[in-house]
């Protein structure tokens, strides 16, 4: 049986000792995040310690709460990364952490700790940019033993390993990824469409191929998360927005019809979002400026959250 | 060797040190730069002295208060230094290394910093110096170095108006002099000279803290105490966060602080109030910070300065001078 991937060719076991292994941190925002990633591939640990709870009750992150938090989940974090890949010191190849953007007073905590981390052992430091990180999250699998290998059906000569047959062509024409030497089956394939949503980002990113990004574009104004937290308050649906949300939606009648009409995130005739609009128009919903004249809908939050969810992300 | 590092305030300090020799010592006018120039300093002391991490026994840090950002990175710095090199680590506010820099001035002596909204930072120290009946016990130890109300109550944020009352009511009658130390905007002084006038003596911006004194402390500490768990030691704040929620969208206006009043936590009702907030908060209150924090991270909660050793906390009330405890 032949596996594909740079490192696991004619080896049905994955061997890790020429592994290189890199400990990244995480605290752009307000979770603290450490993980441990094998060749740039493979997720060994991965410990998030989240906020949300502390942050809920602000209806959103407070920078300096968040902060504080950061320092005082740093070491916890690190211990549990190092522990859940049942690592040492000795197996850490290298250290990165997130550079920005973030909140500055976060950000700063898990740059003062991977900075300090690789001089103290001596490790090459790598600062990474949160949004790439968000991008190149989409190749990140769990541990090589965990993945569903598939086998490769061609020839052995067409899947020998790559240090023997650098000049492999693509498998089809135009897919470089695919004859990169780390492609797995089912990584994705460039040429590229990213969309980077989250609290403080709504970007639509063009990849023509690794570390090559065209911002095609971006919201006008508030970021979708943020908008999703916004109208979760409004709502008085709970903190973060978009899972509050999103649970809310699931509970409404999928017969009914629904009768709010709201305008859409997007801006036609570009690439760009608008959220601000979106979220006047919930506030009017919600104030009662716009009203169905059902009056049983009044207080129908499933059904006002599933019509915003759509107009989100539509 | 000892790496002593303090980036309390615009004022930075890394020394190397052994209990008997100053290896190195490097203080600098930081600026905001913490963060890009601590670990950078500190790996060119080193290589300039022909020293390498794996010779240190040891990481002490100054807590703050200070800036919070600077505070952060010292901190964040120091415990990921302990944890990752496996040694002992010391914490230590840094009124405390400003005060025990100055302890042969006579008493009492008062360490100032700067904190921001016409306040200050202030601790006032007994060296007992200037008793009369002067004998070698009342020399300053610097493993039970605290200040006055030890660190429980000692620690205060106070305007200088109200200082001033302070230092009116921790002097004797008969003591002469005050001595001012640390780092203070004109305003302060100005104000602390009108009130006290020549009891008032200050010290030269020049002779500021060094982290020499923080790993004289240091080293004090570690012949006689446990030393702090990296997990646990946090930076002494004592200004509880505004709070007003991230601005993190680029080109946003500067967060605006929120009202001083504090409201209840299920103040979610008034949506429509809530939409005409935007994103501005309310204040909370310290125990329901307390409350919510999630349990995997309850013994690490932001709150509290929970310093193992010496269990600091965060100020809990409204007043201007706040007895600082939570
Ligand atoms: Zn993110």
């Amino acid at each position: 049986m032949r596996i594909a991937g740079a490192h696991s060719l004619d080896r049905p076991e994955y061997d890790t000792k020429d592994s290189m292994r890199v400990l990244a941190i995480e605290s752009s925002c307000d979770e603290t995040g450490a993980a441990i990633i094998e060749d740039g591939r493979f997720i060994r640990s991965n410990v998030v310690a989240s906020q949300a709870s502390i942050h809920e009750r602000y209806g959103g992150v407070v920078p300096e709460v968040a902060s504080r938090q950061q320092v005082s989940a740093l070491i916890p974090v690190l211990e549990s990364a190092l522990r859940e890949a049942d690592m040492g010191w000795q197996e850490i190849d290298a250290i990165a952490a997130t550079y920005g953007p973030g909140l500055a007073g976060s950000l700063l905590v898990g740059l003062a700790a991977g900075k300090a981390l690789a001089l103290a052992r001596g490790l090459p430091f790598l600062g990474v940019n949160h949004l790439e990180a968000h991008i190149y999250a989409n190749w990140l699998r769990t541990a090589p033993e965990q993945v569903n290998w598939q086998v490769d059906e061609r020839p052995a000569a067409e899947s020998a390993p790559l240090g023997l047959q650098p000049q492999r062509p693509p498998a089809r024409a135009g897919t470089l990824a695919e004859s990169a030497p780390n492609y797995l089956p089912g990584d994705p394939v460039f040429p590229l469409l990213a969309l980077v949503i989250s609290g403080a980002h709504s970007e639509l990113v063009h990849i023509p191929r690794h570390g090559r990004y065209e911002l095609l574009g971006q919201t006008r104004d508030d970021a979708a998360g943020e908008a999703f937290d916004k109208v979760a308050r409004l709502l008085g649906l709970g903190y973060p927005g978009g899972p509050a949300i999103e649970r809310a939606a699931q509970q409404r009648d999928a017969q009914t019809k629904n009768p709010y009409r709201l305008p859409r995130a997007w801006m036609r005739g570009t690439w760009d979002f608008s959220f601000s609009g979106l979220k006047t128009a919930m506030q009017e919903v919600v104030s009662g400026a716009e009203e169905p004249s059902d009056s049983a809908e009044a207080n129908n939050k499933p059904r006002k959250g599933s019509r915003y969810r759509r107009a989100g992300v539509a | 060797m000892l790496i002593a590092l303090d980036t309390s305030t615009t004022v930075a300090s890394i020394a190397l040190a052994t209990e008997d020799t100053l290896l190195a010592e490097l203080t600098w006018s930081v600026g905001q730069r913490h963060g890009s120039e601590l670990t950078q300093r500190l790996d060119w002391l080193l290589t300039a002295h022909g020293l390498t991490m794996a010779q240190a026994t040891g990481i002490a840090v100054a807590t703050g208060p200070g800036s919070f950002n600077g505070a952060r990175v010292a901190v964040a710095t120091a415990k990921t230094l302990a944890f990752a090199l496996g040694v002992p680590l010391y914490a230590h506010a840094t009124l405390d290394v400003i005060a025990w820099g100055a302890r042969l001035a006579p008493d009492p002596i008062w360490a100032l910093l700067d904190a921001g909204r016409g306040e200050v930072y202030a601790a006032c120290y007994n060296t007992r110096y200037n008793k009369s009946e002067y004998s070698s016990e009342y020399e300053p130890a610097a493993a039970h170095w605290a200040p006055i109300g030890g660190v429980a109550d000692g620690y205060l944020m106070l305007p200088p108006a109200e200082l001033v009352e302070r230092v009116r009511a921790a002097s004797a009658p008969g003591r002469e002099r005050v001595v001012f130390c640390g780092e203070w905007r004109e305003e302060t002084q100005v104000t602390l000279t009108a009130a006290l006038g020549e009891q008032a003596r200050f010290t030269s911006p020049l002779t500021t803290r060094r982290a020499g004194s923080l790993a004289e402390l240091a080293f004090a500490r570690a012949a006689s105490s446990a030393p702090d768990d990296p997990a646990a030691v946090e930076p002494l704040y004592l200004r509880r966060p505004s709070i007003t929620t991230s601005t993190q969208r680029r080109g946003m206006q500067p967060p605006v602080l929120a009202p001083a009043t504090q409201l209840e936590q299920s103040e979610r009702v008034d949506l429509s109030e809530h939409a005409k907030q935007s994103q501005h908060l309310h204040q909370p209150s310290g125990q329901a910070d307390e409350q919510s924090t999630q349990s995997s991270q309850a013994s690490h909660d932001g709150q509290r300065q929970d310093t193992a050793r010496r269990g600091k906390q965060a100020p809990g009330g409204e007043g201007t001078a706040r007895a600082l405890r939570g």
